[in-house]
């Protein structure tokens, strides 16, 4: 696969704030590549930056193959971008701001009727943009950025203040373009968003990426522990509990047990489970997310 | 770029028009008042004395056209405000459209609605107060386009600089009572004493 975007030792500053500080990374073709970290960390510039929408203070930055600065209109005319908190004109129609984004390109443009209709538009084809939802508006700015079939799309905190029925087939629809051969280079601050799409994801803090992997290998790396919670009357069950490879603590509060270790200690203990014949009557597992790879890394929640 | 030109030029138009408030006072309002004034500054004067037939024949089509020009402006100076606020601008920035074909579009919108109030008022002029004079209609029509034309450059630096539709309202406002008085263009609008 080979690099859509090289980013290399970005930085951007705003007077005295430094908002993106000596950023790399690259995002290879046909990914879903994410942008993660709390609001203010600095995500939004470097997307613009790779828009051609800010000028970097300095380091590189190569999309397509094009310099975003410099060839920002033949750029632009090979990406689809959906920005954070835009606005269309409060009276423009559905169809007639798809109408005006195609005839903005020079390559042609996909069918407009057909778009709007694969996003479940088709009823709002005649109303004002001010009328629309917030998910209806959502869809229409993925149309928008869809319109003149980009080989890469960038989606800015795409499905923020949505209901979850709404993010849920916004999800669907992004995966849709990454099988249509796309690269999606993505901003979230949402944790499930980006382990239920992205295929990798930096994390980014102060302007900073702190690490970059796949979301499984992240957690793997950065949070290993696993916790297993159930609930037995057996009298001898924490004695074989401790037992258990890889477990580091045994808590217990009445008949509820927490098993805590590392390694492949669900499996281990439903092993011991069935060995010692221990009747349970609840079973949970607790696996760590990237929103712990977070608190893990910057020491704090990335809803602070 | 010009079909896109063309297409924002369209769309901008009809959604200016969608706004029932916006296209009666830049459109309708300044017809009604060249109307109302032209029927005040008649009344107590025969239909022969010259003072009052001069004022509706050039004193009173100059304060409107004024006028015309003034609330082309204004709303270009509110909706470009808008448009930089609420991140319009922005959202057509990230396409291929150049800055300078969204401001065409806009200048094109506004120099149309103001030849159309225009030819608004000179129908209404025809018809309520028929003169005997060659009015230079083109001459002048030319110079009320180009003059507007000139407003509107005022009208883009203060949409470009203030932070909100409502401060820049108010700055454009201060601009022209400023030009207009510095311009002597006072003299041209007094009434005449029977």
């Amino acid at each position: 696969m080979l690099p859509t975007i090289t980013v290399s030792g970005v930085r951007k500053t705003y007077g005295r704030t430094v908002a993106v500080d000596e950023a790399s990374f690259e995002v290879m073709e046909g990914e879903i590549f994410g942008l993660i970290g709390p609001n203010g960390a600095g995500k939004t510039t470097t997307m613009e930056c790779i828009e051609g929408l800010r000028k970097p203070d300095r380091g590189t930055i190569s999309v397509l193959g094009l310099d975003p600065f410099r060839q920002v209109y033949k750029l632009q005319n090979r990406i689809g971008v959906q920005l954070q908190q835009a606005q269309l004109q409060k009276r423009i129609k559905v169809w007639e701001a798809v109408d005006l984004w195609a005839s903005l390109y020079q390559k042609k443009s996909v069918d407009g009727t057909r778009l709007l209709e694969q996003l479940g538009l088709t009823p709002k084809r005649n109303a004002w943009f001010m009328n629309l939802s917030g998910g209806q508006k959502q869809r229409l700015f993925i149309a928008l950025a869809l319109i003149n079939d980009p080989e890469l799309v960038f989606l800015d905190e795409l499905t923020t203040g949505l209901d979850p029925q709404s993010r849920r087939a916004i999800w669907e629809l992004v995966r849709s373009i990454r099988e249509r051969g796309k690269t999606v280079f993505l901003t979230t601050h949402l944790m499930e968003e980006a382990e239920r799409l992205c295929d990798r994801v930096a994390i980014m803090e102060h302007g900073r990426i702190i690490d970059i992997d796949t979301p499984l290998r992240l957690v793997a790396r950065h949070c290993p522990e696993r916790t297993v919670v159930l609930t037995t009357v057996d009298a001898g069950a924490a004695e074989q509990f401790n037992k258990i490879a890889g477990v580091e603590s045994v808590g217990c509060v009445g008949d509820e047990f927490t098993i805590r270790g590392q390694g492949d200690l669900v499996t281990e203990t439903i092993r011991c489970l069935g060995e010692n014949r221990i009747h349970v009557t609840d079973f949970r597992t607790i696996l760590p997310n990237l929103e712990d790879v977070f608190l893990k890394l910057t020491g704090r929640s990335i809803r602070e | 770029m010009l079909r896109g030109l063309m297409k924002l030029t369209w769309i901008e138009i009809k959604i200016f028009l969608r706004e029932p408030l916006g296209a009666f006072g830049t459109i309708v309002f300044p017809v009604l008042i060249f109307l109302a004034v032209g029927k005040f500054a008649s009344v107590g004067f025969p239909a022969s004395v010259l003072s009052a037939s001069r004022f509706t024949q050039v004193g009173l089509p100059v304060m409107v056209s004024l006028l015309i020009s003034i609330s082309a402006v204004l709303s270009l100076v509110t909706i470009i405000s808008i448009y930089r606020e609420g991140g319009i601008l922005k959202r057509l920035r990230a396409t291929p459209l150049r800055p300078e074909t969204i401001l065409t579009a806009h200048v094109l919108v506004k120099l149309i609605l103001t030849a159309a109030t225009l030819v608004l008022m000179i129908l209404a002029g025809k018809r309520y107060y028929p003169a005997d004079i060659d009015a230079p209609l083109f001459s002048f029509t030319i110079a009320l386009v180009i003059s507007t034309w000139s407003i509107l450059s005022i009208g883009f630096l203060i949409a470009s600089i203030v932070p909100t539709a409502r401060f820049s309202q108010g700055c454009f406002f201060l601009s022209i009572h400023c030009r207009r008085c510095c311009g002597g263009l006072r003299g041209c609008c007094r009434l005449p004493t029977p």
